[in-house]
């Protein structure tokens, strides 16, 4: 994940006034370049067809259904485009959403909140990282399924130390090892000691980086619910 | 009524003393001569039966039985006179007395012609059945024609000695020419059986169904009784002729009973059928079974021994006595059978009805009682509308009715006609007095079943559009939160999340020293419509004026934007006044709703609203002269329906009606002091 050149980005949100103070604002980081602002689904597939951007933003709801025409198009997207992320942008805080994105597999895409937008380098950290085909999971969404999950009798989490809960939720929004590191101010060899942890005792499969997220929310998913 | 008991009190005694007179002799004083075959067997049971028919019947059938039957008596008594005082003959004036043996023949086989030409009533329906029934009178001159006709005295067939050497002394010689003519016309039966048989032959295959329905058990009988007649005339004497003559003779009078029981005939009124018919029908019946026991023996009697003729009697009493049992339940069964079963139908008709659960069940069960109670073909039942017309097709009934309804009686309750049982032709003969009687006074007992039953649909009725009702304002309720919602998310949350995006912009801005002040402001602006937009919502959901400041006040501010000029009309009282908070929020919904529809549909160029409070009713006119609401919004959808919706759950009402010339008006009253309101 380099800082290096400019990440290229379509935007879909029906609002002008939020499309308009999207656009400027990613802009004005200086890493992104939106290349095209859309106001709905079918223009958003539009432009992604003509610039093969790195990245895509969309709203969740559009006209004409103003449903979940953001999802949609999000997995056709990554269907046809293997090499365009996209990160929905949502004012869902309900998890149910973000499972329904990640219900065909999780790499390349995000799920975040609209409160989001005020930390422009978490939106800008997200671009890339569905770019590089990882994915994102806004931290409020994990909070939601983590605390569900705990609530469920008998649940595996209830084994796990304060501190292994913290990494749980930074991995499960997609943050490498390095990234927990700086979030959770953790040496290395911690961080590493504690995700060990976390996949013996909720027996989870030994995955790559980016596949963590997958096997985390299919943990946090099942069952719990 | 007064003329029946004159024959009787005529008749009766001369047929008894004809009777005893015959027994006496017969019997006892000369048994050898002629057996009480006849007296017993031929005259007794005809002559019992007709003196009981006079006593119950008014028809002119009952004379001519009584009549003829006393006739035979008399006949049977002057035979038995001549035979035992053979010495009679001899007198000058017997030819004189002879008139009497010949009138009481005559009038025995013209009484039971007659009566047999007319069967039933006594009375035929066509003008020649009766001239030809007259005809069958005529024979009755027979004593006075031929007493001034022939020179000789003719006797009666029957008695068995030939007036042929008797002189009449009496004749008038310039009328021998006619006694060729009175013989064959007027002594001879033969011509007047042939008419009064024909008449009846006539109606019984020619005559109306009901005439041949009648008159066919009688004819049958008849016509087996005249051929062994013809047998007993045209054979040497034997037992078996003999035997089917007398039973056939009584076989008569049990014709004619069936005919009273089965078509009311001899004009017996149906009341009184079963109550004279058991009143007499012990007597009937022990009089059959006498004879019926007494006959073999009386036949017999010359070939057997009295030691042989005692014990064959006894033998057949013996064996005859279930016979007389069956008839005797037959005959009950004939003359109670109906009221047992109307009895047991008024008696399970309530049964029936509390069964019942569901109103068709209801009135099928009802039909189904009166088919079965009153053996009726079919039966059905209409309901009457609310407007009294009753429904062509029935709401029960028993049976598949075919053809018109030969009774019918309407269902009254509380002086509604709530409907109509119709009953279809009865399975066998007709409906009596009695039944039709019946029909009525089942249709007084079912009617409050049928209010019942009426009542439940109506009550299912506005079940049916209450839950409809409901189920509109839970869709409604649904719609407006789906809108609170969209309003919320797409545009208020929207509109916070760019002033987010703004405010983060700004930041980066001031931290490398380029933000201008007017960002800051354009910022600002999206804030103040960001609250703008807020407050018109809340204002939507409930406006805080209408809690603060009551009713009108709300409606003023909430129609400060109407788009067409508009009239509030409301006099202080209603200003002032503060309604149950459920009022004010429906009246304020529904002057929105209504005025929603005038700028969206109406193209009026004028609107009023009136407030009105009178009677502990809150009414409220809302009109416009527009095109007129109601041609252009179904009443049972939009925002009609949803009005109509929110006031009758008030137990309000809504009228719609048009202006003259043009527009609309809907009419909305609201009661304002409920019950409800005390106790809450």
């Amino acid at each position: 994940m380099s800082d290096q050149g400019m990440l290229r980005v379509v935007i879909a949100e029906d609002n002008y006034l939020v499309r308009e103070g999207v656009r400027r604002l990613l802009e004005d980081s200086g890493e992104i370049d939106v290349v095209a602002g859309t106001g709905n689904a079918t223009e958003l597939l539009d432009a992604v067809r003509r610039f093969s951007p790195d990245a895509v933003l969309t709203d969740i709801r559009m006209p004409p259904g103003h449903h979940m025409e953001g999802i949609e198009a999000a997995r056709s997207i990554r269907a046809s485009h293997p090499d365009t992320g996209v990160v929905v942008f949502s004012q869902h805080a309900d998890e149910s959403y973000a499972l329904a994105l990640f219900a065909d597999g999780s790499a390349g895409l995000g799920y975040l909140l609209k409160d989001r937008i005020g930390d422009l380098e978490d939106l800008v950290h997200a671009l890339r990282e569905v770019r590089a085909g990882g994915s994102v999971i806004d931290p409020q969404i994990v909070d939601t399924l983590v605390r569900r999950r705990s609530a469920a009798a008998a649940s595996p989490l209830a084994a796990l130390s304060p501190r292994e809960l913290d990494v749980l939720r930074e991995m499960a929004q997609g943050r490498t090892n390095a990234g927990i590191e700086q979030s959770l101010f953790l040496s290395s060899s911690t961080v590493e000691k504690h995700v060990n942890a976390i996949f013996t005792k909720l027996r989870l499969p030994e995955t790559g980086v980016h596949r963590r997220v997958a096997a985390v929310l299919a943990f946090l998913q099942t069952d719990g619910g | 009524m007064l003329r029946r008991w004159g024959w009787l009190a005529t008749l009766a005694p001369i047929g008894v003393a004809s009777l005893i007179y015959v027994v006496i002799i017969r019997g006892f004083v000369a048994p050898d001569d002629h057996g009480l075959g006849w007296p017993l067997l031929g005259v007794l049971p005809t002559f019992v039966f007709g003196m009981w028919l006079l006593t119950a019947s008014t028809s002119r059938s009952a004379v001519f039985i009584a009549t003829a039957s006393t006739a035979m008596a008399v006949s049977s008594a002057y035979e038995t006179l001549v035979q035992e005082n053979i010495t009679l003959i001899q007198q000058p004036w017997f030819p004189l007395f002879n008139v009497v043996g010949l009138t009481a023949d005559a009038v025995a086989t013209a009484g039971f012609l007659a009566m047999f030409a007319t069967y039933p009533t006594g009375v035929t329906e066509r003008r020649w059945q009766r001239i030809a029934v007259a005809f069958v009178w005529v024979p009755v001159l027979v004593g006075p024609l031929t007493l001034l006709t022939t020179p000789h005295v003719v006797m009666s067939p029957y008695i068995g000695i030939s007036g042929d050497a008797i002189p009449n002394s009496f004749v008038v010689p310039w009328l021998d020419w006619a006694a060729p003519a009175v013989h064959y016309v007027v002594y001879q039966p033969w011509p007047s059986v042939a008419v009064g048989l024909g008449v009846l032959v006539s109606r019984a295959l020619f005559g109306d169904a009901e005439v041949r329905a009648r008159t066919r058990v009688m004819t049958w009988v008849i016509t087996a009784a005249l051929g062994s007649f013809v047998l007993y005339t045209f054979t040497p004497p034997n037992v078996i002729v003999a035997v089917a003559v007398f039973a056939s003779l009584m076989a008569i009078p049990l014709a004619a009973i069936h005919g009273i029981l089965r078509y009311g005939a001899f004009d017996i009124a149906p009341g009184d059928r079963g109550r004279l018919v058991a009143r007499s029908s012990n007597l009937l019946i022990t009089v059959l079974y006498g004879i019926g026991v007494a006959t073999p023996g009386v036949l017999l009697a010359e070939t057997l021994t009295v030691i042989g003729a005692v014990l064959l009697t006894t033998l057949l009493a013996i064996c005859l006595l279930p016979l007389r049992g069956w008839l005797q339940r037959w005959i009950h069964r004939k003359v109670f059978g109906d009221r047992d079963r109307h009895l047991t139908m008024l008696s399970e008709l309530g049964a029936q009805l509390d069964r019942a659960v569901e109103p068709r069940d209801l009135l099928n069960r009802l039909a189904e009682a009166v088919r079965d109670g009153l053996d009726a073909s079919w039966v059905r039942i209409r309901l009457a509308g609310p407007d009294g017309t009753l429904a062509e097709s029935p709401a029960g009934g028993a049976g598949e009715a075919i053809g018109d309804p030969v009774d019918s009686c309407d269902l009254v309750h509380a002086d509604e006609t709530l409907g109509r049982i119709e009953l279809g032709p009865r399975r066998r003969g007709e409906y009596t007095e009695a039944e039709r009687n019946l029909l009525r006074t089942v249709a007084g007992q079912a009617a409050a079943s049928v209010a019942n039953v009426r009542l439940t649909a109506q009550l299912a009725e506005q079940l049916d559009e209450l839950t409809a009702s409901r189920e509109r304002l839970v869709a409604a309720q649904d719609g407006e939160r789906k809108r609170l919602e969209r309003d919320l998310h797409d545009g208020i949350q929207q509109n916070i999340v760019a002033q987010i995006a703004g405010l983060r912009l700004a930041r980066n801005r001031l931290q490398r020293g380029e933000l201008a002040a007017d960002e800051l402001v354009e910022l600002q602006d999206q804030a103040r419509e960001t609250l703008t937009d807020l407050r018109e919502l809340a204002h939507g959901i409930h406006p805080p004026v209408l809690s603060d400041n009551g009713l009108v006040a709300a409606v003023e501010s909430s129609v400060a934007r109407f788009p067409i000029p508009l009239t509030i009309e409301a006099d202080d009282g209603v200003r002032a006044e503060r309604f149950p908070a459920d009022v004010e929020t429906t009246a304020y919904y529904v002057v929105r709703e209504a005025l929603a529809n005038t700028a969206k549909h109406a193209n009026a160029t004028r609107a009023s609203v009136g407030l009105e409070r009178s009677n502990g009713h809150l009414r409220i006119a809302i009109s416009d002269d527009g095109g007129g609401v109601g041609t252009l919004v179904p009443a049972s959808r939009g925002g009609l329906a949803n009005i109509r919706d929110r006031v009758a759950a008030l137990r309000g009402t809504v009228s719609v009606s048009g202006n003259d010339p043009s527009g609309t008006t809907v009419l909305v009253d609201l009661p304002v002091e409920r019950e409800a309101d005390h106790v809450e």
